[in-house]
């Protein structure tokens, strides 16, 4: 790849593997007209890998299993001055480096500075609306709410805060079309800030909107206000008012207003933030009765100088949360224009946002696609190249197998017995292979983004694939399986997998088990993931009450369903509220009768619609501590199958459009 | 040697509470009246460690060390002037010296997050668990470290 091809994130892992295959690499960053085509080094990489085959480190670049070891504030600075051509002013140079620290923030590696008061409330155990300014957006506050306060906390963008964005978008452009800049310092310093903020701060709008598992409201847009605010009016009645020279404090009037409607319109007891690191305007919200929800962002001295890696602790539940390496490639892409990771070997991957000759289209965005040029490993550069960061890789205690035994290196302590793969990229080979027929094994790996043995293994183990110089040739049992996958048909994706050795083992060992009896998992540890997702999809069995796996052979009639249903609800609304979290109801179904969420979900419906009971939902407010209970179903996404992850604690699954955790069910009136 | 017992443990952040109104907690004796005075704790922020946050340190004196610089020095045995954030932030710069030398490693992940499921095409998770905790950590130093009357427990 020597030439600009666009990849999303998910396709560029295994070039980026490449990269890596040393074990370390150099991150640098580049505003082409700001630094005249040069490069700011951003520190190095280094990934979690004892052996570098492309396959382990494409998963662990999509893990997040990489440290980054920043340079000192110092350097950075020193460098970018140099680049900037500046010998002074330091603080502005630090004030651009510290929008690092924002695209790391938007990126999920660290998280902004909250006010401890605001802390106290997290995560809302009531309904609450996050009306978010410029700042929060661009500072990252806003991908915080919507990666760790979602959906307890529902977020809205005033069309002002959009606004100031594209207004900075615009200015950066104009500068950057302005053949001046070049030349001047002053000039170069003003786009590299108008780059870093305006174009940061519409990724971050745009991710939420396309890809984040978020709901961005907007708020009601004040026509002639807005105008007034960013362009001259003729009227000489708000002439006078001088309001188009006070922008800023006009655009924080917008803000304020806007959540002030907001509050006006909500219920009692649910609560207005104003997320906002601007002290002026939070002063004004706390004048006003609304409460800020106040951060300050990192700044370059705090940034630099610190190793940050890439599997970090969600902050309130303490699971893992990832980031993988690729996002915050593609965030720094966004915000310089370019960045670039370089292995020890000089082997390259170059990814840019925007260029002379790099064109963008919407689907760019909606597939989060950018440029990307990699390089070849060049022998000659390795020698000029400093020695990155290496992660230790002392044997240490394996906690499994007691302390005292050292653990084997990563890679040779898999067990090849099992297999494991991504349950939903192996449901899109099966339909590219019956679209196809045939699929040459880049062609394979490109469709699957990774390593494609266990996918081959699998396949070939129920006599679906022939694999013949590299191509694999779809047999008889294919079009009947993508068919049963396209068309969401369960019981036929059961019986053709039933074909397949290690599903129909599994599959066994569930029929085995009594109800409410979970499933002992000790000897699956590798393939847990992948048997639990395709015994849930198969609805074999569902997992709830902290990941046990539970059968789920139940599927009882309408009527008996009603009375089972009812049944349970009794037996959990202890104190008489009559009301019973969404989520709990369809674990004890699960559990204590066997009944698989989906099977639930349509006997639900049949038994209200026929009459034999009645069920209605209320409140609004997920239960944020049950987020980790999902159980995987099978969906169709515009003809494709796609594997679902379902929250169970969230309303909308059992009454689609009904956002609302609590269930109330009751017989028929007589 | 440090136990499996105790990998997992909760962190929780409290403040001084200072209750409007003076309360009453009625036990065997009579009421016992609680006041400003009563140097009452509210619990504000409370996380749980679900890693072996030490199952990177290979040396086992090292790793004994800094658990009970985290887990001995913030438990419930000691008063809250004796579990301020100073303390907290002792062990941060400690694990960062360790870190920063090189004396601490991945390893496999104790616990298997939500998110685990989407990513089944790798092998056991690895963790950098002590880089992530004192990133964790720093945050809430960052966060709580002005406030007066603040103090950690960990149990």
């Amino acid at each position: 790849m020597n030439s600009p091809v666009l990849l999303s994130p998910s396709q560029a892992e295994p070039e980026l593997a490449k990269v890596l295959a040393q074990g370390g690499c150099r991150l640098e960053v580049r505003e082409e007209r700001a630094f005249k085509n040069r490069w700011l080094h951003l520190g190095d990489i280094a990934i979690a890998a004892n052996e570098h085959d492309d396959s382990a480190l494409t998963t662990l670049i999509r893990q997040g299993a990489f440290e980054w070891n920043l340079p000192s504030p110092c350097k950075t600075i020193d460098e970018a001055a140099e680049l900037l051509g500046i010998r002074n002013n330091r603080q502005r140079i630090a004030n651009a480096m510290a929008e690092v620290a924002s695209a790391a923030t938007r990126a999920g590696l660290i998280h902004p500075q909250f006010d401890p008061a605001a802390i106290e409330q997290m995560p809302f155990r009531g309904p609450a609306t996050i009306v978010v300014d410029t700042s929060a957006v661009i500072q990252g506050a806003l991908d915080f709410v919507a990666r760790f306060l979602h959906p307890a906390a529902r977020i809205k963008v005033p069309a002002i805060a959009q606004m100031e964005i594209a207004n900075q978008a615009d200015r950066f452009l104009s500068i950057r079309r302005s053949r001046k800049s070049v030349s001047s310092p002053s000039f170069r310093m003003k786009e590299l800030m108008a780059h870093l903020t305006s174009q940061g701060g519409q990724r971050a709008l745009i991710r939420l909107e396309l890809h984040a598992d978020s709901e961005v409201e907007r708020t009601y847009l004040l026509g002639d206000p807005l105008r007034a605010a960013f362009k001259a009016d003729a009227d000489s009645e708000l002439r006078e008012l001088n309001i188009s020279s006070s922008v800023r404090s006009y655009a924080d009037r917008l803000i304020l207003e806007a959540a002030r409607h907001h509050q006006a319109q909500s219920e009692p007891g649910h609560a207005v933030w104003l997320m906002t690191g601007d002290q002026g305007l939070a002063r004004m919200a706390l004048a006003e009765g609304v409460r800020p929800l106040y951060f300050t962002a990192t700044n370059a001295a705090d940034f630099f100088g610190r190793r940050l890696v890439g599997q970090t602790f969600h902050p309130f539940s303490g699971f893992i949360h990832r980031v993988p390496l690729t996002a915050l490639l593609w965030e720094l892409a966004t915000a310089f224009g370019s960045a670039r990771l370089t292995g020890d070997d000089g082997a390259a991957l170059e990814v840019s946002a925007i260029g002379e000759n790099s064109s963008w289209a919407p689907y760019h965005a909606e597939q989060d696609l950018l440029w990307c040029i990699q390089s070849l490993p060049h022998p000659v550069q390795q020698a000029e190249l400093p020695d990155p960061a290496p992660i230790p890789n002392t044997p240490i205690p394996d906690p499994s197998s007691g302390r005292d035994q050292p653990s084997r290196p990563a890679a040779t302590r898999r067990s090849t017995s099992f297999l494991r793969f991504n349950v939903g990229q192996m449901f899109k080979l099966i339909c590219a292979l019956d679209d196809q027929q045939e699929l040459a094994t880049p062609k394979v790996e490109e469709i699957i983004g990774g390593n494609s043995n266990e996918y081959r293994r699998f396949l070939q183990s129920g006599g679906l694939i022939d694999v013949v110089d590299g191509t694999w040739q779809a047999r008889d049992r294919i079009p009947f399986l993508s068919a049963a996958l396209r068309n969401e048909q369960v019981e036929d994706l059961r019986r053709a997998l039933l074909e397949l050795p290690s599903f129909a083992a599994f599959s066994v060992r569930i029929a085995e088990l009594a109800i409410g009896t979970a499933l002992d998992t000790t000897d699956m540890v590798r393939s847990l993931s992948t048997c639990r997702t395709l015994g849930e999809i198969t609805l074999l069995c569902a997992s709830a009450f902290d990941s046990g796996i539970y059968p789920t052979p139940t599927v009882p009639s309408i009527e008996a369903f009603a009375d089972i249903a009812l049944r349970r609800f009794s037996s959990l609304d202890l104190e008489g509220r009559g009301l019973v979290a969404t989520g709990e109801w369809l674990e004890s179904l699960i559990r204590d009768d066997g009944v698989h969420p989906e099977t639930a979900r349509h006997l639900l419906e049949e038994a209200s619609v026929q009459g034999l009971l009645k069920r209605s939902t209320e409140g609004s407010t997920t239960q944020l501590r049950f987020e980790d209970r999902v159980v995987h179903v099978l969906r169709t996404d515009a003809g494709s199958p796609v594997v679902e992850r379902v929250h169970l604690y969230r309303g909308d699954y059992l009454i689609p459009g009904k956002a609302s955790a609590s269930l109330h069910i009751e017989g028929p009136t007589l | 040697m440090l136990g499996n017992s105790n990998i997992k443990w909760t962190l929780t952040i409290w403040r001084d509470f200072l209750p409007a109104r003076p309360l009453a907690l009625p036990s065997d004796q009579g009421n016992r009246v609680l006041d400003s005075d009563s140097g009452l704790q509210e619990q504000v922020y409370s996380w749980r460690m679900r890693e072996d946050a030490f199952a990177g340190i290979p040396d086992e004196e090292t790793r004994k060390g800094l658990h009970d610089r985290l887990l001995s020095a913030l438990d419930d045995s000691k008063s809250p002037a004796d579990r301020r954030l100073g303390v907290l932030e002792g062990f941060v710069q400690e694990a960062e010296s360790l870190i920063k030398a090189g004396k601490v490693s991945w390893s496999p992940s104790q616990s298997r997050s939500d998110e685990d499921a989407d990513h089944e095409d790798g092998s056991q998770v690895q963790i950098n668990s002590l880089l992530a905790l004192t990133t964790h950590l720093k945050w809430i130093l960052a966060c709580f470290g002005d406030r007066p009357g603040i103090s950690v427990l960990v149990r």
